[in-house]
């Protein structure tokens, strides 16, 4: 949450001609907490029933009371180039990929061979945090913070992949990581623009780790690559960003701003429409997605991208969110660039981890049986 | 005569009602925009802070009054010690070189044997980087000291200086530390200058000609004339610099992308104060994070003047 959304939420409160307004994911709950957002209870079955799981239980705050709703529903997925997958692995069958992408140990493997044929796994290690939530949440009921078997799998793929280059180095958003969408990219490219890399050695990126709307990036910079890409599932079933719209608390006409919101997210007209406009943005109108399920994505090899994302979002488990998650994944993700780069050792970045996020947040506890006592 | 006289002192004694009074209130009005803009944006956010600093509060939501509890934390936060410390490290590197140049370029356009001319322009030359806004200057030294295009690695390395490029702000944390001193010292030394310019020109030319006839040479003068009188502006140049030096912020963050690192050294006091406020939500202990700040810049003022001053005591 940056300054801008603190001055932004002091704005709604004090403007009341605001009737609705629209946010990311990621600010909900503090949206809910500062009480901006008015009670949907009224369309809670409705979307209970008609939209995405996951989303509906986001749209909830700590008791319950529905206060959001998005249209859209971004599940994740692994986005891969089907004419590496054929030359490196013989084939490019989403379910076989998907084996590659497994486990973290799988992930190494394929990193692995990728490399022996000259391509590298991913733009950089950053990818692999989207992995992060596998199996347990960052902090349980009881205010530890873990960091169970899966999270330390992470942190040594992430460290293994970075120090014998199976990455590419050109991090998320950089203009090498665009680049590379549509065919090869320099190594080592970073933030720089591509002339000013131009010598370097070149390689080709085999795949990419986002939710729903990264496929839409992919497809967009893909150029003459366009329909040889293909998704597939990775480590564990994710979910990443979305747009969600609330009615101001302090709104006059919450009443007309509840429709309007109805509108744009229950209406299954309006839901078919914004898949059309989107040109293939995944929504979180069931019905609607069960009507697309058998379309077939010529972008992605014809593949049926939406009967994908449908399970993918089948499988999110909502209840391994928490309020910590994004201060435990930064935290985290600075321990893992610590020893990639050799400041310090695991357990130096493990003790840190611990000692950034409990200072952080004081109200939360190691746990006896962490790593860094083993 | 007398009758006179008493009239006056009356008078005199009485409030001038009318034209005086009249003027009293047009100088109000002149005064009364500054002082409401003094009162809103100064006085106010230090009382707020104040306040706040004894609550748990988000920046939104709900207010809980929680006594010493922030203090408390702040004093045990390891993290943000690590960040003063390493603010003072950034702070010690700037100080030195830019009071060091500033005091070198005072002897050499003071010294009658160097004659040197065209002070002025000189002046706004070493001023200039002051005039700069941060942001341009740390997005220049970003691309100067990028360790693989960079245009001092460049230079180091064909002058044969090191054999490998240096990775001057994402490498050792020590590295980027000094060279956000270094660079913090190019922009101030400037100001430095020119009050310590100010400063020696200000001093009687009659103590330089008595030096001189009691037969002391350039270094004798210096140090038993030029110092000893220097020191109320050193003094006032090194508390205007520790006050800012220990708020130091825009750099670092800007130089650092905003992250603080490599591995958190650059993380200054400021910039933890502000990570806490606006990126973890925790106005209040950000709010007594910053009286903390206050209070330890208060001590090292005190400190500074005590120093100064021992000898006159």
């Amino acid at each position: 949450m940056k300054a801008w959304s603190f001055w932004f939420r002091r704005l709604i409160a004090s403007e009341n001609t605001t009737r609705c307004f629209s946010f990311r994911y990621s600010m909900l709950p503090n949206f809910f907490e500062a009480g901006f957002c008015a009670d949907l209870s009224a369309l809670d079955e409705q979307v209970k029933n008609r939209l995405v799981d996951y989303t509906y239980e986001a749209g909830k705050d700590n008791d319950g009371v529905l206060r959001a709703i998005s249209y859209q529903a971004c599940p994740g997925s692994v986005i891969y180039r089907r004419d590496i997958a054929k030359d490196v692995f013989g084939t490019d069958d989403p379910d076989e990929i998907g084996k590659l992408f497994a486990s973290f140990s799988a992930i190494e493997d394929t990193a692995k061979k990728l490399q022996e044929k000259g391509y590298t796994i991913f733009g950089d290690t950053g990818a692999l945090r989207w992995f992060s939530n596998s199996s347990s949440p960052w902090v349980n009921d009881k205010g530890e913070i873990i960091v169970d078997q899966d999270r330390l799998d992470y942190f040594d793929c992430a460290v293994e992949l970075y120090q014998k280059e199976y990455v590419a180095f050109a991090p998320e958003w950089s203009a090498a990581w665009y680049a590379s969408m549509a065919g090869p990219l320099p190594m080592h490219a970073e933030w720089s623009a591509l002339d000013e890399v131009a010598g370097n050695e070149t390689t080709q990126i085999f795949s990419y780790v986002m939710p729903s709307w990264g496929a839409l990036i992919v497809r967009d910079n893909a150029g003459d690559n366009k329909g040889l890409y293909g998704v597939c599932s990775g480590v564990c079933s994710f979910f990443g960003g979305g747009t969600f719209l609330t009615v101001n608390e302090y709104s006059e006409h919450k009443e007309a701003a509840q429709q309007f919101i109805e509108f744009c997210t229950l209406d299954d007209d309006t839901a078919r429409w914004w898949l059309e406009a989107s040109n293939g943005d995944v929504v979180s109108n069931l019905a609607v997605l069960e009507e697309n399920k058998d379309y077939e994505n010529e972008s992605f090899g014809n593949q049926k991208t939406y009967s994908f994302f449908m399970g993918e979002m089948d499988k999110i488990d909502y209840s391994l969110v928490t309020g910590y998650d994004d201060a435990c994944k930064d935290a985290f993700g600075a321990a893992i660039i610590s020893v990639q780069k050799g400041e310090m050792t695991k357990q130096e970045a493990l003790e840190d981890f611990y000692k950034v996020v409990i200072t952080t947040y004081p109200e939360l506890s190691i746990p006896a049986d962490a790593p860094i006592y083993n | 005569m007398a009758v006179k006289a008493k009239k006056n002192t009356e008078a005199a004694a009485q409030p001038k009602k009318g034209l005086i009074q009249r003027r009293d209130r047009k100088g109000i009005w002149f005064c009364l925009p500054f002082v409401i803009t003094f009162l809103v944006f100064n006085i106010y956010p230090v009382f707020r802070t104040l306040q706040m600093s004894f609550m748990s509060y988000k920046g939104f939501g709900k207010e809980t009054f929680i006594w010493f509890d922030n203090y408390t934390r702040a004093f045990k936060d390891s993290l943000f010690w690590d960040a003063f410390l390493n603010t003072l490290k950034m702070w010690g590197v700037n100080i030195v070189l830019q009071l060091g140049l500033a005091l070198l370029l005072t002897i050499i356009f003071n010294d009658m044997k160097y004659r040197m001319r065209g002070l002025s322009i000189f002046r706004a030359l070493f001023y200039l980087p002051n005039l700069i806004a941060c942001t341009s200057v740390a997005f220049l030294f970003k691309t100067l000291l990028d360790w693989r295009f960079g245009t001092v690695n460049q230079i180091l390395l064909d002058a044969g200086i090191i054999s490998a490029p240096v990775n001057w702000l994402t490498g050792e944390g020590l590295t980027a530390q000094m060279v956000v001193g270094v660079v913090g010292a190019w922009m101030w030394f400037g100001n430095s200058f020119i009050m310590l310019m100010a400063g020696v020109q200000g001093i009687d030319r009659s103590y330089f000609e008595a030096a001189t006839i009691d037969g002391a040479g350039r270094w004798k003068m210096f140090t038993k004339v030029t110092m000893p009188l220097l020191r109320p502006i050193m003094l006032y140049v090194a508390v205007t610099s520790l006050i800012g030096g220990l708020q130091l912020f825009d750099l670092p963050y800007l130089l650092s992308g905003t992250k603080g690192q490599p591995g958190r050294s650059l993380f200054t006091a400021v910039f933890y104060l502000y990570d806490m406020a606006f990126n973890k939500n925790q106005m209040g202990y950000a709010a007594a994070l910053a009286f903390v700040l206050f209070l330890i810049i208060s001590v090292f003022c005190a400190i500074a003047f005590k120093l100064m001053n021992r000898k006159e005591d």
